[in-house]
């Protein structure tokens, strides 16, 4: 059976979403419940001088920032964001206050009857502007070999710019929580990637112990980073007005409004600085990542951190520094999305690569060949490379499916192909596995297993890659293996569904317990195994040098990307996208294939529909309508292939996969764009617009 | 008030806000948690039921629409033998993951069945457009419907003989059944109108709000979710009317009622092709089976996407009130964006289009992705030769200026000349039109784009006039 791990099987929860039976948050019936309304700030920064509230009828309640029994903070690695806002507003769409109560007609006629009166303040808007007033959160730096001395030596020196838009998540089911205050308990239920998360945001916001705090997960209907901190936002704030008001408080995001406040994908530029020796080769490199973080810190420095790790892509440099900023701005705040700050950097220095070979008159996938980073070589952090990187062999077969010789070579107007290398550092980074310590049980009563984890499903699959793991390794049917729903009192803290470690570390835990349980399996007994994550003794990493083993293990990936552009109106159209991936070994081929397409298809979005910009500090697109994921008549045709390549330390050898396939698609777009229109292109998303204006010059 | 109509095979009779939207409906007053709320603007897709078969979008429909109509849900549709097909095939091809987009996805997947038992798959990619996802990358969602289709035709030998008959295409669901049409529904303050006579005596009579398919109307006046849409007038609910749901060609014209659906005129065979072109590019399948022609006039967007092609054709607007019918071309019809001429007492009944095709037609709409795309900039080109001489052509811009951009002394200026002598003309059509367009920088496009796209735009029409044959 263990043989088989990746031969798919049907997912587990398939039956109930396919039939509308699966329940989510706002499907779920609370006795008595109220509903809640935000009130948020119009201004991009200034003041609060008054709020004018209206006579409420009985039974409907404001709820601010002085409700909050604890503290007015939402808790995560910075945290600086007001549960409601104090004195002064941030950025438009920052939360103010809540109207609650039963009738939501009544709701909304008390929310357009609130009146606020704000002192206006010189706002700052960009990166740009926060650059001149040194608005900056975090600052990172790190360099490896000599770099001043390479660049002294350096035959050529070329400079560049990037730069990358916002994202949106867009998962279909909007931001929502219900909360629910019952005999001196807070009971929080909602659609999340991490219930511990919101449970010591709650701790924070209502100054109580964990004893008194309980989260349950919902069925969450998408969420791809915009789940991960945000949630504990919307948390706190009907925990507070449950507790006030004695009644379960729910709050179910319009889409607008969780277009407008919720977190995104950071904006970035990206500057770049060269030395090349005589044989045109790389010697030495300076990066420098901006990221635009929005008003609040929040969990952009660890963002900003995988962003700044991944500054030499799948190459291998010696020489280099890197520098990275969060600035600060009046803008919604940016968090985690899907990649968490490495597809803006892979974005640079893949498309860097492109252009810089082009510019030397090179073959760009011969000149990155010569850099690829390989087994036993030092990453950009000095750590080491211990698996064997099999991208050499990847481009063969990407070469092969996509036929990519001939038609790269081949001069068609209006039509080109790109290709891109990538990867993507598999768990937490630095020490973070260390310092989480993920802890899981596996419970065996009578002939069933039950899985207790708190990382939830959301749709990427985990329920089904875990049963899988569990089930495969004890030799039972999966229908014998339970997963519990993750709730705070009944699961261990298994960490945060995020980092694409959900798979590899979790199910790595769950698969070395379910071998213990399988040796001491009787039939009559029941049996408790308990893991705790222990971080392997050859992983190095040293947090304030930013020195070592930057993650234990990468998956990597190659991408061929064939697009045709309307020679009249400059749309892109992305006719194939063929792909390479090595996520150690896959647990499930179609489920797997599901994540690699559906990932691809949001880094093709970000490359080329999804326009997000901001105006005065207002997002201009604001609804569906306005901001563009791709429908089906938008797809390319999308052709997957794995290598396998085990990881000792994952479970049957599984690395990481979620976020890797989001990277890929944006600079192989990139460089087939620019190959079809013989333009250089250094920034995403690649408009229509961009497109007229650059095959104007 | 009262509303009568069938759920999932069952008769209901409400009293409700006529305004409310259908979602709240489903999913407050009956628990059918199946149907979602992903955008409440028709654009996500998570809400599509099939009303009368068809799928359509429930956040866009007010409950006043649904009089004498049969809606199913999920709930019921997944008692049946097609379903069960659908849901094996789902699980094999992988086409769930968080499973919010799903139950829309499913239903989108009965409509087209309905239709189209053995459906390919840009028929299929047609029939999900309104339906986003953004877990799967949609290609795993296409073949369970693929797969679905192929088991039907082995599984359910009905299935094929039923073949595709243009007439019934839109005929109902298996599982609904509809109801007796003539409603007996006391016309209380003018809601309701069974005739377009009852209609024009409440116009005369009251200030009320017109509303038909509703697509526009309902986003527009938006509320938060579960608060109703917020019109200021009562509403008169015509997109039942039988007078105004026909498709006539009478001496060579075809009219067109205004509440004709944006579907109904792609499944009629006397629409000229390249207007059926232009259709099939507009919102999604689901909100063109709500849609209407009328409507999009109505509306009077810069950005109507019908309008163009109205202005190219001299569409005559035949409007009607209680003591009067009078006939005006679409031009003088509307005179700013989102104004027209109409009188509070009329209504728009039809619109009259020469049934004719030209020997060239040239339609091209940027915008920023294939599905659901909000128009740009938008062009029809349409001309006609005799004795290799241009007998006669039309141009018209959409989204660029405040009004479609139509000049006929620019299209004089190409009367009477050879393919060869168009070439003289070019550059002064060229320079004339680049004043008359006049876009706007917004969150779709910018005013330079615009522009130059639609230069760009003209050149291949032109290149297009030279090259033909």
């Amino acid at each position: 059976m263990e043989n088989n791990i990746s031969k798919a099987i049907y997912r587990v929860d398939g039956k109930g979403k396919i039939s509308g039976k699966a329940k989510y948050i706002d499907d779920v019936k609370f006795k008595d419940l109220y509903y809640a309304k935000t009130v948020r700030s119009e201004i991009p920064k200034g003041k609060i001088l008054s709020i004018k509230i209206p006579n409420l009828p009985k039974n409907y309640f404001v709820i601010d920032k002085n409700d909050v029994p604890g503290i007015n903070r939402m808790r995560t690695v910075v945290s600086d964001h007001p549960i409601f806002a104090e004195n002064e507003v941030h950025y438009v769409g920052q939360p103010i206050l809540l109207v609650v109560g039963a009738d939501r007609e009544i709701i909304s006629k008390i929310v357009n009857e609130i009146k606020i009166e704000y002192e206006e303040k010189k706002p700052i808007l960009s990166i740009k502007e926060a650059v001149n007033n040194k608005a900056i959160f975090t600052e990172y730096n790190y360099s490896k070999g000599d770099p001043t001395k390479a660049f002294q030596e350096a035959e050529t020196i070329i400079e560049e710019k990037y730069q990358t838009g916002y994202q949106e998540h867009i998962y279909i089911e909007p931001q929502g929580i219900v909360a629910e205050f019952k005999d001196d308990k807070m009971h929080i239920f909602g659609s999340m990637q991490c219930p511990f998360f919101i449970e010591g945001a709650i701790q924070d916001v209502l100054g109580w112990k964990t004893d008194q705090i309980r989260v349950t997960h919902s069925t969450t209907g998408g969420a791809f980073g915009g789940k991960e901190e945000f949630p504990s936002l919307l948390a706190g704030q009907v925990a507070v007005a449950s507790l006030k008001t004695k009644h379960p408080v729910k709050i179910i995001y319009d889409r607008n409004e969780d277009i407008i406040s919720s977190t995104k994908r950071h904006p970035s530029i990206i500057h770049y600085k060269i030395g090349l020796d005589k044989n045109k080769n790389i010697t030495a490199l300076i990066v420098d990542v901006n990221f635009n973080a929005g008003a609040f810190s929040g969990l952009s420095p660890v963002v900003l951190q995988r962003g700044i790790f991944s500054a030499t892509g799948v190459y291998n440099f010696h020489n280099l520094k890197v520098t990275g900023k969060n600035y600060k701005t009046n803008t919604v705040p940016c968090g985690a999305y899907r990649g968490f700050g490495a597809p803006q950097v892979i974005f640079a220095i893949e498309m860097l690569m492109t252009n810089i070979a082009k510019r030397l008159k090179i073959n760009v996938l011969d000149f990155k060949k010569r850099h690829l980073l390989k087994s036993g070589d030092s990453t950009a952090t000095k750590g080491i490379i211990r698996e064997e990187v099999k991208l050499p062999k990847m481009i063969e077969i990407v070469e092969k499916m996509s036929n990519y010789k001939k038609h790269s070579t081949e001069k068609k107007k209006f039509k080109g192909m790109g290709m891109s290398l990538f990867l993507h550092g598999c768990g937490f980074t630095g020490k973070g596995e260390n310092d989480i310590k993920g802890k899981i049980i596996l419970q065996k009563k009578g002939n069933q297993v039950s899985i207790n984890v708190s990382s939830v499903e959301m749709g990427q699959g985990a329920e089904t890659a875990l049963r899988k793991i569990v089930s495969y390794t004890l030799s039972i049917p999966i229908e014998q293996v339970i997963y519990e729903i993750p709730d705070t009192k009944k699961v261990p803290d298994s960490g945060p569904t995020v980092a694409s470690r959900t798979t590899m570390i979790v199910g790595g835990l769950l698969k070395s317990a379910s071998v213990e349980l399988k040796e001491k399996w009787e039939k009559q007994k029941d049996i408790t195994v308990t893991r705790i994550y222990k971080h392997p003794d050859f992983l190095k990493w040293d947090d304030d040098k930013f020195e070592g083993d930057a993650y234990p293990v990468y998956s990597y990936g190659v991408n061929v990307a064939e697009v045709e552009i309307d020679p009249v109106t400059f749309e892109i159209d992305v006719k194939n996208m063929w792909a390479v991936y090595d996520v150690g070994t896959v647990i499930d081929e179609r489920a797997l294939r599901g994540q690699m397409e559906g990932g691809m298809l949001q880094g093709i979005g970000w490359a080329t529909t999804e326009v997000m910009n901001s105006s005065k500090g207002k997002l201009v697109q604001k609804n569906m309508t306005d901001y563009k994921i791709p429908t089906v008549k938008d797809i390319p045709k999308f052709q997957s292939e794995f290598v396998k390549n085990p990881y000792e330390f994952g479970p049957f050898g599984a690395k990481c996969a979620g976020e890797l396939p989001l990277t890929g698609p944006p600079p192989a777009i990139a460089e087939a764009v620019s190959n079809a229109l013989s333009i250089t292109i250094k920034k995403i998303p690649i408009t229509s617009e961009y497109l007229m204006e650059a095959m104007k010059k | 008030m009262k509303i009568e109509f069938q759920l999932n095979n069952k008769n209901e009779i409400i009293e409700v806000d006529p305004s409310r939207r259908l979602l709240d409906i489903l999913r407050d007053d009956f628990g059918l948690k199946s149907v979602k709320e992903g955008c409440g603007e028709g654009e996500c897709g998570a809400c599509i039921i099939l009303l009368d078969g068809k799928a359509v979008n429930s956040c866009l429909i007010s409950a006043g629409m649904i009089n004498g109509k049969s809606i199913l849900t999920l709930e019921e549709f997944n008692k049946t033998d097609e379903y069960k097909l659908i849901e094996e095939s789902f699980l094999e091809a992988g086409s769930v993951q968080c499973g919010f987009c799903t139950s829309g996805m499913v239903m989108s997947t009965a409509g087209l069945l309905n239709v189209n038992k053995n459906p390919n798959e840009t028929e299929i990619k047609e029939a999900l457009s309104g339906n986003l996802c953004r877990c799967t990358g949609y290609q795993m969602i296409v073949e369970g419907v693929k797969l679905a289709v192929e088991k039907m035709e082995k599984e359910i030998p009905l299935a094929k003989s039923q073949s595709r008959k243009e007439e019934d295409n839109y005929s109902l669901g298996n599982n609904a059944h509809q109801i007796a049409k003539s409603q007996k529904i006391v016309s209380k303050k003018g809601e309701f109108a069974n005739t377009i006579d009852e209609a024009l005596e409440i116009l005369d009579n009251e200030e009320v709000t017109i509303i038909s398919g509703g697509t526009d109307l309902m986003v527009k006046n938006a509320g938060s979710s579960g608060v109703k849409p917020k019109f200021n007038k009562q509403l008169l609910f015509i997109g039942n009317l039988d007078q105004l749901k026909k498709i006539q060609l009478i001496d060579e014209k075809i009219h067109i009622g205004s509440a004709v659906t944006l579907n109904e005129l792609l499944m009629n065979e006397n629409i000229p092709e390249v207007f059926k072109e232009l259709i099939s590019e507009m919102a999604s399948f689901p909100t063109r089976n709500l849609a209407t022609i009328g409507g999009n006039i109505i509306n009077a967007s810069p950005a109507g996407d019908t309008l163009p092609f109205l202005y190219a054709a001299d569409a005559e607007l035949v409007l009607k009130s209680k003591q009067n019918e009078r006939t005006i071309t679409i031009d003088k019809f509307i005179y700013g964006p989102g104004k027209t001429i109409i009188d509070s007492n009329e209504i728009l009944y039809k619109i009259i289009i020469p049934a004719k095709s030209y020997d060239i037609n040239y339609y091209k709409k940027a915008g920023s992705r294939k599905g659901m795309s909000l128009s740009k900039a938008s062009f029809i080109g349409m001309v006609d030769f005799e004795n290799d001489k241009v007998s006669d052509v039309r141009i018209a811009f959409g989204a660029v200026a405040s009004t479609v951009v139509r000049s006929r002394d620019l299209e004089k200026k190409m009367i009477g000349k050879t393919k060869r002598e168009i070439d003289s003309v070019y550059f002064e059509v060229v320079k004339k039109y680049n004043k008359l367009i006049k876009p706007i920088d917004d969150s779709r496009s910018s005013k330079s784009y615009r522009k130059d796209v639609c230069i760009r735009i003209l050149k291949e029409f032109f290149g297009k006039i030279i090259k033909s044959k």
